[in-house]
């Protein structure tokens, strides 16, 4: 898995495998911001890499600490439906951009 | 002249004017608030009045900026949550208030809970009350720093893997991380759903254990909250420590700076004095459980702070191209590097191709954790850690960098990737700044731990702040 980059220090992630990342997670970063990340980024890969000394076949994955099936509660309405409506209306006016009781966003179309 | 009766700081539904000006000057000086407003608090106290019993009364608390309270600010720290104010109040804040709590303010934090040192907060600095020049820790930092200043009696802060504990050294406090689930989590910001809880911090122990018992308990709007089995079945969960039991001890090269590790070994003389048995622990696991720790939590980070869109609520930038732009550049524009970071990485181990690299792996090292964990809790009650290896750090460079903090975790995050409660508890300074150590337990265990914290404290008793406590009984 070692590779030695384009920045000549990206050994665990390649400057596209780093892009890609963050276009995968909506983030655009400026030029200084990418190498930047980049060092930190490689460095701490670089770190995670101990893992592999361990023996884990054996082991299964723990995805929770104590919790072993789902647990939901009744999906029923609120007996106080003003203070449900009074909820959402505070919740509306937290929106960035909003007509009436719709959030808006640039035109898609 | 007879010696005047201490002031109480609130009482009848008000904080006193004199103690209201001891917080902004404390504050001025420390920044543990971002938002200081005990006319809200007030205001708050006055909505939960009831006939229940009020085991806090007046008692004055500062809560982390990551736990929602109505009417107050609610901004992680973080620019992208800037001007958000929370519409409802976390489950456990209201179990709080219900029982006689008043709210001083939000307390500050690194960004979304991410760092050690509570400086990547975009919105305050916070400062050791013991020395400005030095962090208070973090992730929650202006808790921790509240409480040592004399501002709160208690504190609410959240520990994902460190985040109470860590700050809570550094200041000279008492910091509780629960067992996984026992405080709901409803109304905490999500940041690694799987290892945070919210937790106390307090200069007082004895008040630390009740403000557990009033917060704790299932929650219908937290499906991951459970009762500690002590309120289904008084003397269910694990007995106090008595004398002659066993203390397993972290032995070894611990990479522990001078000061910290003359107090972990005081800590050791005290225990023994006091009559424990101490054995040496045996946690294998431990070497892997940062990468571990860090591949799980930005995992998690990555997917919970997909909610922040600049859509339904936060920053959103002006004159977006299009709605994809509107997205990325609200998000790039409203994070911090260390958040972006995070969810870089988080990204990262999640894709296809590199799960079972990072991902899955991290997983089965948490497995091989939990069964350190059992098997040692076999032989032994309690476990004694040191909590980070240095004391507070200075400020900026000459402090430990983002990579270094993380390292530095190593002894706090195993208790959140096993989900069991760890107790920080101060015992003292050297060279002027606190020190202190952690015992962990088995989980709902938290009887064990405040024990231990009551056996240390007749022989290393914690430092108080000069002037920080005063004539203010909190």
């Amino acid at each position: 898995m070692t590779r030695s980059g384009p920045a000549g220090y990206v050994f665990f992630m390649d400057l596209k495998e780093l892009t890609d990342s963050a276009a995968l997670a909506k983030l655009a970063l400026g030029e200084g911001e990418l190498e930047s990340f980049a060092a930190s980024v490689d460095r701490i890969l670089g770190y995670f890499a101990k893992m592999m000394e361990l023996d884990v076949e054996a082991l299964p994955p723990t995805t929770h600490a104590f919790q072993k099936e789902n647990v939901t509660r009744p999906d029923t309405p609120w007996e106080d439906r003003e203070a449900a409506r009074r909820l959402a209306d505070q919740l509306l006016e937290e929106a960035p951009g909003r007509e009436d009781r719709f959030f808006t966003i640039p035109g898609v179309l | 002249m007879e010696p005047k009766e201490k002031p109480v700081p609130f009482e009848r539904g008000i904080f006193n004017k004199d103690f209201v000006n001891h917080a902004v000057q404390g504050n001025a000086r420390c920044g543990a608030f971002l938002e200081l407003s005990p006319e809200k608090g007030a205001a708050l106290w006055g909505e939960y009045q009831n006939d229940g019993p009020r085991p806090l009364e007046g008692q004055v608390f500062g809560v982390k900026d990551n736990i929602a309270v109505k009417n107050f600010r609610l901004t992680c720290g973080s620019k992208i949550l800037e001007n958000f104010t929370a519409p409802y109040t976390a489950s456990v804040v209201e179990r709080l208030l219900r029982a006689g709590g008043a709210i001083l303010g939000k307390t500050n934090l690194d960004e979304f809970g991410m760092g050690s040192s509570t400086d990547s907060s975009a919105l305050g600095r916070t400062h050791n009350p013991w020395d400005p020049s030095r962090v208070a820790g973090g992730s929650s930092g202006g808790s921790a720093a509240a409480v040592a200043a004399g501002l709160a009696a208690f504190a609410l802060g959240s520990d994902t893997g460190g985040s109470i504990r860590q700050p809570a050294n550094f200041c000279g406090v008492y910091g509780l991380k629960p067992t996984y689930g026992t405080l709901s989590r409803y109304g905490l910001v999500a940041y690694a759903s799987s290892l945070e809880v919210i937790g106390i911090l307090s200069g007082d122990p004895e008040l630390l254990a009740l403000v557990f018992k009033t917060a704790r308990g299932a929650d219908p709007l937290d499906n991951t909250s459970q009762a500690h089995p002590e309120d289904e079945e008084p003397g269910a969960s694990p007995a106090a420590l008595q004398p002659g039991d066993v203390i397993a001890v972290l032995k070894g090269e611990l990479g522990l700076e001078p000061p910290v590790a003359l107090a972990y070994d005081r800590a050791q003389e005290a225990l023994r004095e006091a009559g424990f048995k101490l054995t040496e622990a045996r946690l294998p696991s431990l070497e892997y459980v940062v990468p571990a720790y860090y591949t799980i939590a930005t995992a998690e980070a990555s997917a919970n702070l997909a909610r922040y869109t600049g859509i339904k609520y936060g920053l959103r930038v002006r004159d977006p191209r299009d709605a994809e732009d509107l997205v990325i550049r609200s998000r790039s524009e409203g994070f911090g590097g260390e958040v972006k970071l995070r969810i870089l990485l988080g990204t990262y181990v999640l894709r296809s191709g590199f799960q079972d690299r990072f991902y899955i792996r991290a997983q089965k090292i948490r497995t091989a954790i939990r069964k350190d964990f059992d098997g040692l809790f076999k032989d032994a009650r309690a476990l004694l850690m040191p909590v980070f290896p240095s004391q507070a750090f200075p400020h900026g460079e000459e402090g430990l960098d983002s990579f270094q903090q993380k390292v530095a975790d190593r002894f706090t995050c195993t208790a959140n990737l096993a989900g069991i409660p760890a107790l920080s508890v101060p015992t003292g300074l050297e060279g002027g700044l606190p020190v202190g150590v952690q015992f962990l337990s088995p989980a709902y265990g938290e009887g064990i731990l405040f024990s231990a914290a009551r056996s240390l404290r007749t022989i290393l008793p914690p430092a108080a702040l000069p002037g920080a406590q005063g004539r203010w009984l909190c």
